[in-house]
């Protein structure tokens, strides 16, 4: 174990994978000789060179659409895209590229890139650089997502995804970078895609969280447990493929279900999280399942308009209560 | 947060509903708890109900003159005051309860069949598993829902009087319900013709037999564990009491439970029943077991009914493709060779009708070319007989307005 | 320096020209008759560009083609069959029936893909001189594009990166005169678009794009000097699309002269014209009927040969089954 901030976990686990396999290649905006804004990339370009760790112009659409074929042409490229808020931009690759072809090629080919960004909101970057856009991009067919919470999972989610023969979308928080936690060492040390992880164990309400919700579903936990309630925080981490398992077993338990994503409500990844709860687990369920969300609204600058909108722990132990009521 | 007016019960006499008076309050104005909000008129007299809760009075769900059931929602207390009262106060035209997008939720007691039950998906499955009739209870969560807690509260409460049979057998609603037992072959839906013509104060209960239908219970090949079976899911159902009718090998089970004796059995219907005689058309059970086309299994369908009727055009193709489905045939061959070896009745059951001393009747086709309608004569004398001209094996197909009254002269005589 | 092609080279482009040729006006007749499904973009008339363009690649070379890809297929090293089989949706197809005709690939042949999102093949063929130039292989990806495709933004993000990074890349823009029903005088202010190299600081020619020689020389010098990592070239080919946008196509937009004036200079009897004297006419008149045999006998398998059968495609499931 060694103590890392998240972007470093990341910065290692783009350097162990490097350094296993010279396929493995990074590219975006301001990643080489900066580092990359979040410094996720520091001293890799230094380390590998500009062929493997390239800073590109401003050209998000081409950059997406060419980690495509590059990826299908034997290279398992790492795509940084600075903000999720141009995930749009990114979007005729995924949707009518990438998603397509392992299918329609019948299997002449895979498609084994990353495209990590980042996304939340919280530091007062405003509309366009503080979305959460995950339910768009878990949408696409054929197309993983992953949203860390932690420095080891950060690690370990990375480096399954760059080893994955399938596109991931590996989606970053802003205001997690700076989070120190716990890393196991050893580069074989992965975090299998499509396993959530059951963060604080509890008995009277799931609350299903991702990216940094999870630590507002923990705070939210602890201010449930001064109730008397025993709320089971459940990290998805796997936005796509998902633990259905994990979802059903710990439903069966607790028989209430309140899912927390910083996305839009309408059509929100939450909305998904809550339609498979009710197609799987309707039986179980002794409430309707309640999402935290963000309001369906641009995200505003000033700080208290800003925190209005954002999901939060107490926002997440009203919608406990309610679920409870 | 919102607290429900309701009736809970209006003070022990037997009645399912009540009618609004008046109003104490306006929607939007204070209420202390314990203060008289609304007035109801039982069978008695007005009764004045109390706020449960202090607060504002949010929203009126029964407009004076509207009936209510016992258990629904009258109206809403809020903790605050509310902007949105909607409903006008004066309002002299009864606005319906549907102006509410809400659905009226009525949770709590005795609305029996009456308006829907509102209940959470784990407190429907438990009730279901442990036999609680939702109606009984009382729903403690939001707008009246019904939680598990109050399905655990209900199981640890004692079970209300309704439950024990009924001393006097009113002509409005009977407890006990009518189970009916299907033939050899068929399933739950050979009684579509009479569950219509059942009097409404009854519950109908349909029940496939072990291997047939719906049935979640494989092939039995041996009669006792078939009898076994139904008691055994009669009781999953929680029923405790009940109406029996069964036709043919529904017949001898039905006839089997009364001898079984976990169940109290209130009459019995038999029709064309097995297990009052040795001789069965093993032509037909075999044409059932081994048809593989609709053309081969027509004929044998049509052996079933008498000449005054036929089946429908393709409903042998109907049936087999629901045997296909579920490989019906193959549990069909299994329980006639157990049931039926060598084509004889294992089941002798007259001796069991004998005792009988609940009032049965037994019905038959005199064109019954599966079982010989003179096995009715085996039938003791305090057992009504009811031999039916022009039908077949299947009385309740051909004739189902003459069978249906027969069952409900028994249900309200039992 | 291989620019020029040989005479084996030349017949070769002759003979693929006809089965292109020969798939073409095959598919015109049968979605006359109604045997054909959804729309198929012909390339009649154009079919020098694709052959000749391809004609010195390897295998290991990536081309990423258009909606209107048939020449760039057979180009390319496909057989017509397995064309045939993917355009009539048999599970004998190149992609077992699950593209059609505007998106077939075979990655063996190293054609991966016909792409109908116009303006995508560009960063896609990209894509793969990057993955070239990253794995240091001496592998060269072309892009053959039309001029509606050269009006899109992603054009100009990829050929900026691939001259920025000196990729392997060539573009040959198959300059056919129309973005579906429009003129390209209404849809860009200059008539040759390969100025536009210039910007990038890219070399850049243009040529007659019905004489498969002409074509052949001028993307050839372009090969050439990418897969000797000197960057990309563009080579922008003049041509005319002679049966309209697709089989879907209503019609009436096109002046009749031009396109008389087009089929007098048919790039097929171009190709004819400047072998006869090496070769002989008879000989190319075999190669010819040789030619529309193996379309017919295509045809007469393909269209013989079984239906995919569904399948769900389970690799992109939604739930995993992890733990």
């Amino acid at each position: 174990m060694a103590l890392m901030r998240y972007a470093e976990a990341l910065n290692a686990a783009l350097r162990e994978e490097m350094t296993r396999d010279p396929s493995v290649f990074l590219f975006g905006e301001d990643i080489g000789r900066y580092g990359g804004v979040f410094k996720v990339t520091r001293g890799l370009q230094e380390e590998f060179g500009f062929n493997r760790v390239r800073d590109t112009p401003i050209s998000e659409q081409a950059m997406t659409a060419m980690a495509v074929t590059a990826a299908m042409t034997g290279t398992r490229p790492v795509l940084e895209i600075m903000y999720a808020d141009f995930m749009p931009l990114t979007l005729d690759a995924l949707v009518n590229q990438a998603s397509i072809y392992e299918y329609i090629w019948n299997g002449q080919v895979k498609m084994p890139f990353v495209l990590r960004t980042q996304g939340g909101g919280g530091a007062g970057a405003a509309a366009q650089h503080s979305k959460s856009l995950d339910s768009m991009v878990a949408h696409i067919p054929g197309i993983k997502v992953v949203a860390p919470s932690t420095p080891a999972d950060a690690k370990g989610l990375l480096k399954s995804a760059i080893r994955d023969d399938q596109p991931v979308v590996f989606l970053e928080h802003k205001l997690l970078y700076n989070m120190r936690g716990e890393v196991p060492e050893g580069d074989d040390v992965l975090v299998p895609l499509g396993a959530a992880s059951v963060t604080r164990e509890g008995t009277d309400v799931s609350i299903f969280a991702t990216s940094r919700m999870v630590h507002e579903s923990l705070k939210a936990a602890d201010a449930l447990a001064e109730r008397g309630i025993s709320a089971e925080v459940v990290d998805l981490r796997s936005l796509k493929p998902l633990d259905l398992n994990a979802i059903k077993k710990s439903i069966a338990k607790t028989n209430n279900a309140v899912v927390v994503n910083e996305g839009w409500n309408f059509c929100g990844y939450a909305a998904e999280i809550s339609a498979t709860i009710m197609d799987f687990c309707f039986d179980d369920l002794d409430a309707p399942v309640a999402r935290v969300t963000m309001p369906d609204m641009p995200i505003p600058y000033s700080e208290p308009l800003e925190m209005a909108v954002l999901p939060n722990a107490e926002k997440i132990v009203a919608a406990s209560l309610q679920t409870l009521a | 947060m919102t607290h429900p007016i309701t009736l809970e019960s209006a003070g022990g006499e037997y009645m399912e509903s009540v009618v609004v008076v008046e109003w104490t309050k306006k929607p939007g104005e204070a209420v202390a708890e314990g203060e008289v909000v609304v007035v109801v008129e039982t069978a008695k007299a007005a009764s004045e109900i109390p706020a449960p809760h202090s607060g504002y009075l949010q929203e009126i769900l029964f407009q004076p003159g509207e009936e209510a059931d016992i258990g629904s929602v009258l109206g809403r207390i809020g903790d605050e005051p509310s902007a949105s009262a909607s409903a006008p106060a004066e309002s002299a035209a009864p606005a319906p309860k549907a102006a509410d997008d809400t659905p009226a939720p009525a949770a709590p007691s005795a609305a029996k069949g009456g308006a829907r039950v509102v209940a959470t998906p784990l407190a429907r499955r438990v009730a279901r598993e442990r036999g609680i009739d939702l109606h009984d209870l009382r729903g403690t969560g939001p707008r009246g829902r019904i939680k598990l807690r109050d399905v655990e509260a209900a199981k640890a409460a004692p079970k209300p009087a309704a439950a024990a049979p009924q001393e006097s057998a009113g002509p409005i609603r009977d407890a006990v319900p009518v189970v009916f037992l299907h033939g050899f072959g068929a399933d739950k839906t050979a009684w579509s013709r009479v569950v219509p013509l059942i009097d409404r104060a009854v519950t109908p209960i349909l029940i496939d037999l072990p291997g047939h239908g719906a049935s979640d219970v494989g092939a039995i090949a041996r009669f006792d564990d078939v009898v076994e079976a139904v008691a055994a899911e009669l009781d999953d159902k929680g029923i405790t009491a009940a109406h029996l009718v069964g036709h043919s090998l529904g017949g001898g089970v039905a006839l089997a439970l009364c001898g079984l004796g976990r169940i109290a059995v209130h009459s019995l219907c038999l029709i064309a029943p097995a297990g009052l005689g040795p001789e069965i058309n093993g032509g037909f059970l075999d044409g059932m077991a081994n048809a593989r086309s609709a053309e081969t299994l027509e004929p044998w369908l049509d052996a079933m009914t008498g000449d005054d009727f036929a089946l429908q055009s393709g409903y042998a193709r109907t049936v087999l493709r629901q045997w296909q489905a579920r490989d019906t045939q193959k549990t069909l061959a299994e329980m006639a060779e157990g049931l039926f070896p060598g084509n004889t009745q294992s089941m002798r059951l007259v001796s069991v009708l004998a005792d009988l001393a609940i009032p049965a009747k037994v019905l038959w086709g005199l064109d019954d070319r599966i079982i010989p309608s003179a096995h009715a004569f085996s039938a003791s004398a305090g057992v009504g007989l009811h031999l039916m001209k022009g039908a077949g094996h299947v009385p309740h197909m051909e004739q189902p307005a003459l069978t249906a009254r027969l069952i409900n002269e028994l249900a309200r005589a039992g | 320096m291989k620019n020029s092609p040989s005479i084996d080279e030349q017949i070769e482009i002759f003979r693929k020209m006809h089965v292109v040729r020969q798939l073409e006006e095959k598919l015109g007749a049968l979605h006359k008759e109604g045997k054909t499904r959804g729309p198929i973009h012909r390339c009649d008339g154009q079919e020098a560009i694709g052959v000749a363009a391809t004609a010195m690649l390897d295998d290991t070379d990536y081309v990423m083609s258009t909606h209107r890809g048939h020449a760039h297929y057979i180009g390319k090293g496909l057989d017509v069959y397995p064309v045939v089989a993917e355009i009539f949706g048999r599970t004998t197809g190149s992609c077992a029936g699950r593209a059609g005709h505007m998106l077939v690939a075979d990655a063996s042949k190293g054609m991966i893909g016909g792409n109908a999102i116009v303006g995508a093949s560009i960063p896609a063929a990209t894509g793969a001189a990057l993955s070239n130039q990253v794995l240091g292989r001496d592998a060269v990806s072309m892009c053959i594009f039309g001029d509606g495709a050269a009006q899109t933004g992603i054009c100009h993000e990829a050929m900026n990166m691939a001259a920025l990074w000196k990729l392997p890349i060539v573009f040959v823009l198959e300059h056919n005169q129309f973005g579906l029903t429009v003129d390209t005088d209404m849809q860009s202010p200059i008539d040759d678009l390969s100025i536009r190299a210039a910007g990038y600081g890219m070399p850049s020619e243009i040529v007659d794009g019905n004489d498969p020689v002409a074509v052949y020389r001028a993307v050839g010098a372009m090969v050439e000097r990418a897969r000797r990592g000197e960057g990309p070239g563009m080579v922008e080919a003049k041509t005319y699309r002679l049966e309209g946008f697709s089989t879907s196509d209503m019609g009436g937009y096109q002046k009749d002269e031009d396109i008389a004036a087009w089929k007098a200079r048919d790039p097929l009897k171009v190709a004819f014209d400047q072998l006869k004297a090496e070769i002989g006419e008879d000989k190319l008149k075999t190669i010819e009927a040789e030619a529309v045999a193996e379309v017919e006998a295509a045809f007469d398998k393909a269209l013989s040969d079984p239906f995919p059968e569904f399948e769900l495609f389970n690799a992109s499931a939604a739930y995993s089954e992890v733990v």
